[in-house]
């Protein structure tokens, strides 16, 4: 599997005073971030605080009006969109795994169709991968056959196939049933342990904790707060930080 | 651990006997009640009285051997006017020496459905074939390179259906989907020429369209230049389902998810590959039924081909019936002709039926 280099100097991702509207709705205001190779980045934050719109900024799934975004040291112009895409893998909240297709062909089809990989070899790096999350045994399955959490690890294995440089992760847990989350954070942890650059939406506090380099807090559109975890969650700065922290943790599904 | 694992064991539903189930289906479907137990008898009733008379003059009492009307059974129906004039049915006045190319057309044609049936067969290779059907019927019916050409006045009958309808299918389906691509596109000149043209299109009669293609084609051409009829015919009929084709399939892009979209384009697909790998294949299978709809209907609109002149099977019929020889037995002929609509359209939507049920049950 492709890790992300370490040699690399620079930021994998470095985003300088990004704005972002929908129609006069200012959802992104003056967003300044960069992400090391290597980091594990967990954005959270109050439904509506632009977290997930700002990672579809990343590869581009929305537009920003103002403001660069730089990914693997490649300003973002909407030009070689495709190009970029390959090398910043993504889940999503609703899995959008290809229904008409099986979990193996789902995990082949943009190798080969997109990097130009041989088929066996396609074939070989899926079943590797599939794996790795646990779902070797499936790969002959439509995902109608499988549950939530199954069919978030296929994705995640999906995007692994593309061996991205950056992972980003949008709210991957927040459709499934609680029995579910832990199989699909163990995936995400693992690939933590192995060194990729990961950019998670969640409201998983536990996985925050566990896994991550930085902990960033979005409210109305706009970065609050950013700080290790251990920092983050004992002694939050902002009123408003330490007023989530308080909802989210003592509502009881915490922490995994 | 064993109170852990333990589960009911499984039973199988009560069963019950043929002549209960019987009985029940009976009294449950046919006297629920005592309304709809007058109406189960009044029905039967007719039917008692119907279906004799009917096998009668269709069948039993029918003349089918004969050569003249002179052998028919005034009292019951008399298929001589068909059976005689089989020929002009099916290869209209195609020359008698090459009719075995009309066959092997017919043939190439139905071998299309026949493909579509198997699974596993390489999707590759029926792409190809279908590609390739259309050039080869116009090529085998029309002639030309290798084969004595055939002139269109000598198109008639089942050949003229059957190749419009076969060809149209073939064309329309792919142009209606880049049609409805078209109208979907975020660029706004190709948006507004694609709703301009379906919008336009749909508003006007089918047979309006085959008069412009009949007569006013021809005052924009330079004299002497002709464009063959049954080619105009064609182009009308393709173009006019093709517009209908690509309303159906953009209700099909547009019940998709959006997260398809986003999901292709965050793996890297490009346009043309995301609606090539992931779009469309499974739009086409949701439309599959309302698509082959439209065929039925492609296929019954072939027989508006008339008005302008060229002869398809209802030309025939009507000549026939029209005709010293056989006035006076429409009814036969008429009979005949929805029997042979009602075959194609009925074995057509059975298909579509199958196709479905093949493909929900493919993805559950």
């Amino acid at each position: 599997m492709n890790i992300a280099n370490h040699t690399d100097v620079g930021p994998v991702v470095r985003i300088e005073n990004l704005n972002k509207w929908y129609g006069q709705t200012h959802v992104l205001r003056d967003i300044s971030l960069s992400v090391a190779p290597g980091e594990k980045l967990v954005i959270c934050g109050p439904s509506g605080s632009g977290k997930s719109t700002l990672i579809r900024c990343i590869n581009q799934l929305e537009q920003h009006q103002q403001g660069t975004i730089e990914v693997l040291g490649q300003a973002l112009d909407g030009k070689r969109l495709e190009q970029l895409r390959r090398q910043v893998g993504m889940c999503f909240q609703s899995f959008n795994l290809f229904p008409h297709l099986t979990v193996l062909k789902n995990c082949t089809l943009p190798q080969t169709a997109n990097l130009g990989v041989p088929v066996a070899e396609a074939i070989e790096r899926a079943l590797q991968l599939l794996d790795k999350v646990k779902m070797r045994d499936h790969a002959n399955k439509y995902p109608s056959q499988l549950s939530g959490g199954q069919q978030q690890r296929i994705a995640i294995a999906r995007a692994l196939c593309m061996q991205p440089r950056i992972m980003l992760f949008d709210e991957p847990t927040s459709a499934l049933d609680p029995e579910m989350i832990a199989e699909v954070l163990e995936v995400m942890t693992g690939l933590a342990e192995d060194g990729m650059t990961m950019i998670c939406v969640t409201h998983e506090m536990g996985f925050a904790r566990k896994v991550a380099d930085r902990v960033v807090f979005m409210d109305g559109g706009e970065i609050i707060e950013q700080a290790p975890p251990s920092e983050f969650f004992h002694s939050p700065q902002s009123p408003r930080t330490q007023r989530f922290l308080n909802q989210i943790l003592n509502h009881g599904a915490q922490p995994a | 651990m064993n109170e852990l694992t333990h589960i009911a064991p499984a039973r199988l539903p009560p069963q019950a006997t043929f002549a209960v189930r019987t009985s029940r289906w009976v009294r449950q479907s046919m006297f629920p009640s005592v309304g709809h137990s007058l109406l189960t008898l009044v029905v039967l009733a007719l039917l008692a009285w119907c279906i004799p008379k009917a096998l009668n003059w269709l069948v039993l009492d029918a003349t089918f051997v004969g050569s003249t009307r002179d052998a028919c059974n005034p009292h019951a129906a008399c298929w001589l006017p068909v059976i005689e004039r089989w020929n002009l049915f099916v290869y209209g006045f195609y020359p008698e020496a090459q009719r075995w190319r009309v066959n092997l057309a017919f043939l190439l044609a139905v071998g299309a459905f026949v493909l579509l049936f198997f699974k596993r067969l390489d999707r590759r290779a029926l792409l190809a074939y279908l590609v390739m059907l259309p050039l080869l019927m116009w090529w085998l019916l029309k002639g030309g390179a290798g084969l004595p050409g055939v002139s269109s006045t000598q198109f008639a009958g089942m050949t003229v259906t059957v190749m419009l309808g076969t060809i149209g299918m073939i064309f329309a389906l792919p142009l209606g989907i880049l049609l409805a691509l078209g109208r979907r596109s975020k660029k706004p000149v190709i948006r507004l020429l694609c709703v301009l043209y379906i919008e336009l299109v749909r508003s006007v009669p089918v047979i309006s369209l085959l008069f412009m293609a009949s007569l006013m084609i021809q005052l924009f051409l330079p004299p002497g230049v002709a464009f063959d009829i049954l080619l105009r015919v064609q182009v009308v009929l393709i173009l006019f389902t093709a517009a209908y084709m690509a309303e159906t399939v953009r209700g099909g892009l547009q019940s998709l998810p959006k997260g398809q979209y986003e999901a292709a384009q965050a793996l890297g697909f490009g346009y043309w590959k995301t609606m090539g790998h992931i779009i469309l294949p499974q739009v086409l299978r949701q439309t599959i039924p309302p698509l082959l709809t439209q065929f039925i209907g492609l296929f019954k609109e072939t027989t508006l081909v008339m008005v302008v002149g060229v002869l398809d099977i209802v030309g025939i019929a009507s000549s026939t019936a029209a005709s010293a020889e056989w006035a006076g037995h429409d009814h036969e002929i008429y009979i005949f002709l929805a029997l042979y609509f009602f075959i194609i359209c009925f074995a057509l939507s059975r298909y579509a039926r199958h196709l479905e049920n093949h493909l929900e049950h493919d993805r559950s």
